[in-house]
C-alpha cells in the first residue's frame, strides 16, 4: 500500500529533504493528510473512521492491521470508480487472451462481491475492479490468492507497483512463490505442477512479445548462444534480458532498466513490462537520440580535457649545439642544402595515421628528395586547445629522423643562424592544436622565412571545435562567439580566448592560406576576417584516366561505409540504416576499413591504407564490387579522401547536404556519380522505396586513377602540381 | 532607475546561484543582483569569493523577522528558502532607486535578455509565468502537469517580477505577510510554500500580467509543448520563441528521465542539460560539504527531524517555552524531543 516512488514524486519537499519516504509517511506524513499511494486516501479514511481518529492511530497501519479485514475502504467510491474506469480499457489492450483467461481463472466473483460488500457496484465489472482498484486496496481476488500476503512476501512486486495477481500468473508461480500463507496455490486447477507452470508462463510471455523478438538479430549479436530459433527466444526470455542482451534493434534492455528503475528493482523482464504498460504510460523502448546522448555523456568543456599524450619528463630537451649539429650533419651526409622547411602540425605524422598526417608525410618526402631539409615540429603535450602562454615545447624531427624535445628558445636561436646555410626558408603551418600561436610569428621572423603558408585542413582557426561540432554532436555553422549556442557549448568558453589569439597570430604573420577545396576557402572567408597575404585553393588529390563503367548493378545491392567508424563521420547513421534493413534481401551492408566492428547486418571487409599501399581502399572497393558508398559526415568536409577513393574506385556516392567538399564534388560533376540527400529521412526513404537502385541504374559512374599531390611542395613548385 | 534582481538559497545551492548570477550579468549587466542567504557559511569557506558576482548578500538574520530562531525552526529547507522571498522583495522595493524587483530561482539560467518582462512592468504591477500555457493531451501529461499545477500552483514562483508602484507594493506586502505565517509544503490543505498563494494574485490585485511567451520559464512541466532547438545563427529556441530562461528543476537521473519523458524530441535539450550540470559542478565550492545546511541541525550537529519541526510549528506552548529551539543541552527543545519522542 505504500508507493515510495509516487510519494517522492508527489511530495517534493520530502524528496528534497532526503528523508526516507516510508518513515516520513508513518511519522508525520499521515498527520499532514498526505497519502501513501494513490490507492489509499488518508483524509477519507480518517473521515470515514472516527474511531481511528479518536484513538490517534496511524490510518494506514490500522487499515492493514484490522480495517481491511473489517471491510473498511481505503478510497471513496467516487475515486475508486474513476480509477477503475480509465484503467479497465488499458487492461484489455495489454493482456493476451491466454493471460486474461489465466487471471480470470484465479478470480472468484461471488467471493469478491461478498467479501467486499459496497466496494463494487452491482453493474460494475468485478474483475476489472480488482485489476484496477481492488488489488491496490489489498482485496483478494479469491480465497486462493492472498493479495496482501503476496505483496508482503514479495517486496520486489510491491516496490514496482505491480499487480500481484498479474505478477503471480506471469512469473511468480513458476518461480515457486506461494499465493497464500497456507499454500493453497497448488489446489488451483490451472496450476498442475511447477514445471508445467513454468513452461506455461514462459509460453504466455513469449506470446505477448513474439513480434518484438528478432531472432536473426539475436543470433548475430550473440554468437555464444547456439540452438534453434525457439531456443534463442527462450534464452532471451529467461536469461538473456538479465544479461542485458537486446531482443532486437528496436528494444534497448539496458536503457529501459535505466529509465525505469522500478522495473529494474523488481527484476522484471523489461520487454514484457513494456508490452503490458506502453498503452497507458510514457515508456520508451529505445533512448531518444541515444547516439548523441552517448556522445554528450562523454563531452567535457574542452579546456578541462586532459592531454591525451605527453612526452615523458625523462625525455630532456636537446640544446642548441645538438640541434645545430643535427642540421649540419644532414647537410653533410645528404647534401640537403636547397632550402629549409619548418613545418608545424599537431602530432607525429611519422607514427599517427590520418589525412593531415598523410599530407605532411607526402610533402616531407617530396621536399627531402629535392634536396630540402624538412624540420618538423609538433607539441610535446597533446592538448585539445591552443597551448597556454609560455608552454610551447616541441618534439622535432628532421627529414623523418627524430631529434627530440626542443624548447622554443633553443629553436629560435638555432633558426636565427640558418640563413647562411639555406638559400630558401619557408614556414608551413598545418595545425595549431597544442601549439602556442604566439611563438609562430617569432619563428617566421627568426628564420627569416620567405613565405609563411597556412593550411586550412579544418576549422580550428574559427573555433577550438575544429569540425565545428557543437558539444560534439551537431554542426553549428560557427555562429557569433557571443551567441547563446556558444554559451552552452563545450567549446564556447575556450573560443572566447582562442579567437583573439588566432587573430593576433594572423596579424603578425600574414600568411598565405591554402584551402584544400573551394568550399573550404569560401566558407572560411565568410566566417573570418583574418589578415592574410594571399588565399588560394589546392586540392590534395584528383582523379585522372577516367573510364565509364557499365551500369551493372549487383543483386542484392552492395552498400559500403569507408573510413573511421565514428559518430561524426556518420557511422551511427549508417548502423541505423543497416539495422533498419536487416531482413531486406535488396541490400547487403559492408564496412571497409581496419577498425573492428560487430554491428548486426554489417560485414567487415579489411582494408588498411598505408604509405606503401595508398590504393588499398580502392582495391578493396573494386574487389568486393561495392555498388554504393554512404559517406555521411555530420560536418562539412574540407577535403574528403575517402570520397575521392570511392569515386576513383567507381562506386556511386551518397552524401548529405552540408557535407562540404563532398557535396560540392557531387554537384559540380556533370556525370551522375552520386546523390546528395537532404537529410537522414531522405536517406532512409531512398532505400525504403528502392530509389537507390534506379539512381544507380541511371548513373554514369567512372573509375580512374587517384593522383595525390605532395601538398605544400606542389604549392611551392607549381610545375610539380600537375 | 534600477532593476533589482534577487534569489534565495542556502550554501548547498551556491554553484547554481553563481551560474544564475553569471547569466544575469551577461544579459543584464545593469541589474543589481542580490542573494538572500538562508544559511551560515561552512568552516573554511570565504564568502568574500563572490563579492564581484553578488552586489549584496542579505543573510536571513538581517531581514528583521521577529523571533527569528523560532520562526526559522518551523520551516524545512525548501520552506525557509521560499518563506523569506516576500520579506526580501519588500526590502528591495524600499530602495529609493528601485524601479522594479525580479525574483529568480537559483536553479534557473538566462539565455537571452528578459525584454518582455521589462516591457510588461511598464504597464503592470506584477508579471507571473504559468507552469503551462496549453492543455495536455497524453493522460500521463494531464496527471503530471495539469493536476500538478492544480495541486502546487498555476504560476511557477521560480520567477516573479514586481513594479515599484502602489499596487506592486500592495502585492508584495500581502505575499510577505502570508509567507511569514503560512509558507508550508502542505498541498493536501491547499498550501504549497510561496507558490500556491500566487494563484490568488489575479483575483486580489488589479492588472496582473501573465507572461505567455513560451521562451520564459521552460522546464520539464511544459517541455511537451516547447521543443528546444538551436539554429545556425546560434540562437536557442523553445517552441519557436528565443529561449529566455530554463528552469533546471532536477538534474539527477530522475530529472533526466522526466526531461526525456516530455522533451525527448529535441536533442538540444540535452545539450542544455550537459552544460548546466558541468557549470554547477564547476561553480559549487569544494569547501561546502554535501547537503550542508546550517539551520538543518541543532547546535550539537544533530539533524532536526521533520516531526520535531512540525510539533514545534503546531504547538504555541513549545514556542513560548523554547524561544531558541536550535539550542542543545539540558532544558533545550532538543532535550524535550528526546523525552517526548513518543509524541512526535
Amino acid at each position: 500500500m505504500f508507493d515510495a516512488c509516487w510519494y517522492l514524486e508527489t511530495y517534493p519537499d520530502v524528496r528534497d529533504a532526503g528523508i526516507d519516504p516510508l518513515e516520513h509517511y508513518m511519522t508525520v506524513g499521515w498527520r499532514e493528510g498526505r497519502n501513501p499511494s494513490p490507492a489509499f486516501d488518508t483524509q477519507f479514511y480518517l473521515h470515514a473512521n472516527p474511531d481511528v481518529v479518536k484513538a490517534d492511530l496511524n490510518p494506514l497501519e490500522h487499515f492493514v492491521g484490522t480495517g481491511q479485514a473489517e471491510g473498511r475502504g481505503p478510497l471513496s467510491h467516487v475515486a475508486t470508480a474513476a480509477v477503475s474506469s480509465t484503467a479497465a480499457s488499458s487492461l484489455a489492450r495489454s493482456l493476451s487472451t491466454t493471460q486474461a483467461e489465466q487471471l480470470k481463472a484465479l478470480f472468484d466473483e461471488d467471493y469478491y462481491r461478498s467479501r467486499y460488500p459496497g466496494s463494487v457496484w452491482s453493474d460494475e465489472d468485478a474483475f476489472a475492479h480488482f485489476m484496477t482498484v481492488g488489488w491496490h486496496c489489498g482485496y483478494n481476488p479469491s480465497e486462493a490468492f492472498d493479495t496482501q500476503f503476496y505483496l508482503d512476501s514479495n517486496p520486489d512486486v510491491g516496490s514496482a507497483e505491480l499487480n500481484p495477481l498479474e505478477h503471480y500468473v506471469m512469473s511468480g508461480r513458476a518461480e515457486g512463490r506461494p499465493a497464500a500463507p497456507n499454500e493453497m496455490a497448488h489446489e488451483i486447477s490451472v496450476a498442475p505442477d511447477k514445471r508445467d507452470l513454468h513452461e506455461e508462463m514462459l509460453l504466455s510471455g513469449m506470446e505477448v512479445v513474439a513480434e518484438d523478438f528478432d531472432v536473426r538479430f539475436y543470433r548475430r549479436r550473440n554468437p555464444d548462444i547456439k540452438g534453434t530459433d525457439d531456443d534463442l527466444f527462450r534464452h532471451f526470455m529467461t536469461i538473456g534480458w538479465k544479461e542485458g542482451r537486446d531482443p532486437s534493434g528496436r528494444f534497448d534492455v539496458a536503457y529501459y532498466l535505466w529509465a525505469n528503475p522500478d522495473v529494474a528493482a523488481a527484476e522484471i523482464n523489461p520487454l514484457l513490462h513494456y508490452r503490458l504498460h506502453s498503452a497507458t504510460e510514457i515508456r520508451r523502448r529505445l533512448q531518444p537520440h541515444a547516439m548523441e546522448r552517448a556522445v554528450l555523456r562523454r563531452c567535457q568543456a574542452v579546456q578541462d580535457r586532459k592531454p591525451f599524450w605527453e612526452l615523458q619528463a625523462s625525455d630532456k630537451a636537446v640544446d642548441e649545439w645538438y640541434l645545430t649539429s643535427f642540421l649540419a650533419q644532414d647537410r653533410k651526409n645528404y647534401g640537403r642544402k636547397t632550402g629549409l622547411i619548418v613545418s608545424i602540425s599537431h602530432d607525429d605524422y611519422r607514427n599517427v595515421p590520418g589525412g593531415v598526417q598523410n599530407c605532411v608525410r607526402d610533402e616531407a618526402a617530396a621536399f627531402a628528395s629535392h634536396g630540402w631539409a624538412y624540420l618538423h615540429l609538433f607539441p610535446a603535450r597533446a592538448l585539445s586547445t591552443l597551448a597556454p602562454l609560455h608552454i610551447g615545447e616541441f618534439v622535432v624531427s628532421l627529414n623523418d629522423q627524430r631529434i627530440g624535445r626542443v624548447t622554443v628558445d633553443t629553436l629560435l636561436k638555432v633558426l636565427a643562424v640558418q640563413k647562411g646555410h639555406y638559400a630558401h626558408r619557408n614556414l608551413i603551418i598545418h595545425h595549431l592544436l597544442g601549439v602556442m600561436p604566439e611563438c609562430v610569428p617569432v619563428i617566421a621572423q627568426e628564420m627569416q622565412a620567405e613565405k609563411s603558408l597556412f593550411w586550412l585542413h579544418d576549422f580550428f582557426t574559427i573555433c577550438p571545435s575544429y569540425a565545428l561540432m557543437r558539444n560534439d554532436i551537431a554542426f553549428c555553422d560557427a555562429p557569433a562567439p557571443t551567441s547563446p549556442a556558444c554559451g552552452i557549448c563545450a567549446y564556447g568558453e575556450e573560443r572566447q580566448t582562442h579567437l583573439p589569439r588566432i587573430k593576433a597570430m594572423f596579424e603578425a604573420l600574414r600568411p598565405e592560406v591554402i584551402a584544400p577545396s573551394h568550399y573550404t576557402l569560401a566558407f572560411w572567408q565568410k566566417k573570418t576576417n583574418l589578415a592574410v597575404s594571399k588565399a588560394s585553393v589546392q586540392e590534395h588529390a584528383f582523379i585522372t584516366d577516367q573510364v565509364t563503367l557499365d551500369t551493372i548493378v549487383s543483386q542484392p545491392l552492395k552498400i559500403g561505409f569507408v573510413g573511421t567508424p565514428v559518430f561524426y563521420k556518420g557511422w551511427d547513421i549508417y548502423r541505423k540504416l543497416a539495422a533498419h534493413f536487416l531482413n531486406d534481401s535488396r541490400y547487403e551492408f559492408f564496412y571497409l576499413g581496419s577498425t573492428a566492428q560487430d554491428e548486426v547486418n554489417i560485414t567487415s571487409l579489411h582494408a588498411t591504407v598505408t604509405h606503401d599501399d595508398r590504393n588499398a581502399m580502392q582495391t578493396c572497393i573494386r574487389d568486393n564490387r561495392i555498388d554504393v558508398i554512404v559517406n555521411w559526415s555530420l560536418y562539412p568536409e574540407t577535403f574528403c579522401f575517402t570520397a575521392y577513393e570511392a569515386l576513383a574506385a567507381g562506386t556511386f556516392l551518397i552524401a548529405p547536404k552540408g557535407s562540404g567538399n563532398v557535396e560540392d564534388l557531387l554537384k559540380s560533376s556533370r556525370q551522375k556519380i552520386g546523390h546528395v540527400a537532404a537529410d537522414e529521412t531522405e536517406l532512409m526513404s531512398l532505400f525504403e522505396k528502392g530509389k537507390v537502385k534506379s539512381l544507380l541504374e541511371n548513373s554514369r559512374r567512372t573509375a580512374g586513377t587517384l593522383v595525390i599531390r605532395p601538398c605544400t611542395y606542389a604549392y611551392l613548385v607549381p610545375e610539380y602540381a600537375q | 532607475m534600477t532593476v533589482y534582481c534577487f534569489t534565495s538559497a542556502t550554501y548547498s545551492y551556491l554553484g547554481r546561484v553563481r551560474v544564475l548570477a553569471k547569466s544575469i550579468r551577461r544579459h543584464h549587466p545593469d541589474w543589481v543582483f542580490c542573494l538572500c542567504l538562508c544559511d551560515v557559511p561552512p568552516q573554511g569557506f570565504d564568502p568574500g569569493e563572490d563579492q564581484d558576482l553578488f552586489d549584496e548578500v542579505v543573510p536571513v538574520t538581517e531581514l528583521g523577522i521577529p523571533d527569528l530562531p523560532a520562526w526559522m525552526f518551523r520551516h524545512n529547507i525548501v520552506e525557509l528558502s521560499t518563506a523569506v522571498k516576500g520579506k526580501m522583495l519588500c526590502r528591495l522595493l524600499e530602495k529609493k532607486d528601485a524601479d522594479s524587483v525580479v525574483y529568480i530561482d537559483p536553479d534557473i539560467a538566462l539565455f537571452n535578455p528578459l525584454t518582455h518582462v521589462l516591457d510588461l512592468l511598464k504597464e503592470h504591477p506584477v508579471v507571473l509565468t504559468p507552469h503551462q500555457l496549453e492543455p495536455e493531451i497524453h493522460p500521463q501529461g494531464i496527471v503530471d502537469n495539469e493536476i500538478g499545477s492544480l495541486k502546487h500552483g498555476i504560476y511557477n514562483l521560480g520567477f516573479m517580477a514586481i513594479a515599484n508602484v502602489a499596487e506592486g507594493q500592495r502585492i508584495a506586502r500581502w505575499w510577505r505577510d502570508r509567507l511569514l505565517v503560512y509558507c508550508r509544503d502542505d498541498p493536501e490543505n491547499g498550501l504549497f510554500t510561496d507558490q500556491k498563494w500566487c494563484d490568488l494574485i489575479p483575483a486580489f490585485f488589479e492588472n496582473s500580467a501573465i507572461l505567455r511567451d513560451p521562451g520564459y520559464n521552460v522546464a520539464s512541466w511544459n517541455l511537451s509543448h516547447r521543443p528546444i532547438r538551436i539554429d545556425n545563427k546560434g540562437q536557442i529556441y523553445a517552441a519557436n520563441a528565443p529561449l529566455r530562461f530554463f528552469h533546471f528543476t532536477k538534474v539527477d537521473t530522475a530529472g533526466e528521465v522526466m526531461l526525456e519523458r516530455y522533451g525527448s524530441e529535441s536533442i538540444a535539450l540535452f545539450e542544455l542539460l550537459r552544460w548546466y550540470r558541468e557549470a554547477i559542478e564547476k561553480n559549487q565550492p569544494a569547501e561546502v560539504p554535501p547537503r550542508y545546511w546550517y539551520y538543518g541541525t541543532y547546535e550539537d550537529g544533530t539533524q532536526i527531524s521533520r516531526p520535531e519541526r512540525l510539533i514545534y510549528r503546531d504547538r504555541k506552548d513549545l514556542q513560548i517555552a523554547f524561544p531558541n529551539p536550535y539550542q542543545s543541552g539540558a532544558g533545550s527543545f532538543q532535550d524535550w524531543c528526546v523525552i517526548h519522542s513518543h509524541e512526535l
